[in-house]
């Protein structure tokens, strides 16, 4: 016996699973969910009206000898934000001289920046690691944060994060989102494939050298995810 | 245009998904009414969501993140000195404000730095302009917009700002838009601007 849960803007089956009581990795690998893990197979990014089936918390019992010490663990590990900072993406046009050496040195990690990152009111200050590296322990429902790049700067910078509503790059609002997200901006994430998205989608495909079409096609939307997503 | 805001995605244990971040840097340079730039100089930004204060650098560079490029932006400027109230005397001393304009640039959305003269004092800052970020606009449009914001403004019309820009540099007045494309995209766009041979009217 299991419940269905209809996701909604900011779930994940971290959220989801924490809400329940269960490790995020029980509900993603029970058999009733396998089609939608493999429709979407990143259990991070779900798309709103996705049904997961969400299984009852089952008891489990262990004998152990009283008086003494004993360590359970709990399966799965904590929910993480992992942001990577990075520098604007290529010029769209031919740079030369001074500008070209900036032209070089965008679309970079941005190493060892500064910065404070407040989730749900917990603060973390550090510095972005050797990749550009921020990365955190957040609540599994954690919803808002926000990140201040260079802090107490003149060129302090403030990003409001809203932790789980990445939609899957399948979606056109997971794909505006990247784009957004990566500095090719299409304005507001509607899912609405217009000229800001088409303009936005043709300086993403000449910059990482795809034929340009602004149009949103497979390939296009695997190379979109593999900036945004992955290492 | 409200706060810089992005979707992001959280990352189940043992999982190694990110979420990658690439703002956009807007860059300007500041420039004196004879187009020397000012290092140092006092600056404010105002966008639509946030005012952005400080001091150019040693180069007159000002540089700024934002998550989304506006299509406009307002920049004032100054010399790096204390603040004067500047009472707007209809006839000021000989001397007492630059006769031509000055100049900044701008490198909106990466692209490369563009120029402009200040076309108003304000109360605090010497020089104030409405600057085009955006510049990914159909070729006319994006000439008009390079010549705004190097200030090239007097006139109706397009024919007639080219014309401005080429008597400034001592070239003949055609003003055929193909006559200098090239150069004003790479004045604009890279900062390499040359200095006018006469004075520019102020708008």
């Amino acid at each position: 016996m299991s419940d269905e849960h209809t996701v909604k803007p900011g779930d994940c089956i971290s959220a989801i699973a924490f809400a329940a009581g269960l490790p995020w990795a029980t509900v993603w690998n029970h058999p009733r969910n396998t089609a939608l893990k493999q429709k979407r197979q990143n259990p991070n990014i779900l798309a709103e009206g996705d049904i997961v089936h969400v299984p009852d918390l089952e008891s489990k019992q262990e004998s152990r000898g009283t008086d003494q010490r004993h360590r359970f663990m709990v399966r799965g590990g904590p929910t993480r934000l992992r942001l990577r900072i990075m520098g604007p993406p290529p010029p769209r046009s031919g740079s030369t001289g001074a500008d070209g050496e900036r032209a070089r040195r965008r679309n970079e990690p941005l190493r060892y920046l500064a910065y404070v990152l407040d989730v749900d009111g917990q603060l973390q200050r550090g510095t972005t690691d050797g990749s550009g590296l921020i990365e955190c322990t957040i609540r599994p429902n954690a919803r808002d944060g926000r990140l201040v790049l260079e802090p107490g700067t003149e060129r302090e910078f403030s990003i409001a994060l809203k932790l789980g509503e990445l939609e899957p790059v399948e979606a056109m609002r997971g794909v505006q989102a990247r784009l957004n997200n990566l500095g090719f901006h299409c304005g507001r994430v509607d899912g609405i494939l217009g000229p800001r998205t088409h303009r936005a989608l043709r300086r993403f495909q000449s910059s990482v050298g795809l034929r340009v079409t602004g149009e949103a096609d497979a390939t296009t939307r695997n190379r979109l995810r593999d900036a945004h997503d992955s290492a | 245009m409200g706060e810089a805001e992005a979707r992001v995605a959280r990352t189940a244990g043992g999982l190694t998904h990110l979420n990658t971040l690439a703002p956009a840097v807007v860059r300007l340079r500041l420039f004196d009414p004879f187009t020397g730039p000012m290092p140092r100089a006092r600056y404010r930004v105002t966008l639509a969501d946030r005012t952005i204060e400080g001091h150019a650098d040693a180069a007159a560079w000002v540089e700024f993140r934002v998550l989304e490029i506006p299509e406009t932006c307002v920049v004032e400027w100054d010399d790096d000195e204390a603040p004067a109230l500047v009472v707007d005397d209809p006839d000021p001393p000989p001397g007492s404000r630059p006769e031509s304009p000055a100049e900044k640039y701008i490198d909106p959305a990466w692209v490369g730095p563009v120029a402009e003269p200040p076309t108003a004092v304000t109360d605090t800052y010497r020089y104030k302009q409405e600057v085009y970020l955006e510049l990914e606009v159909d070729d006319e449009e994006a000439a008009f917009r390079r010549l705004h914001n190097l200030g090239f403004t007097l006139g109706e019309t397009l024919k007639e700002h080219i014309r401005e820009f080429e008597k400034a540099y001592d070239r003949m007045a055609a003003g055929e838009l193909r006559g200098v494309q090239d150069t004003l995209w790479d004045w604009h766009d890279t900062g390499g601007v040359s200095r006018c041979t006469r004075p520019r009217a102020l708008a």
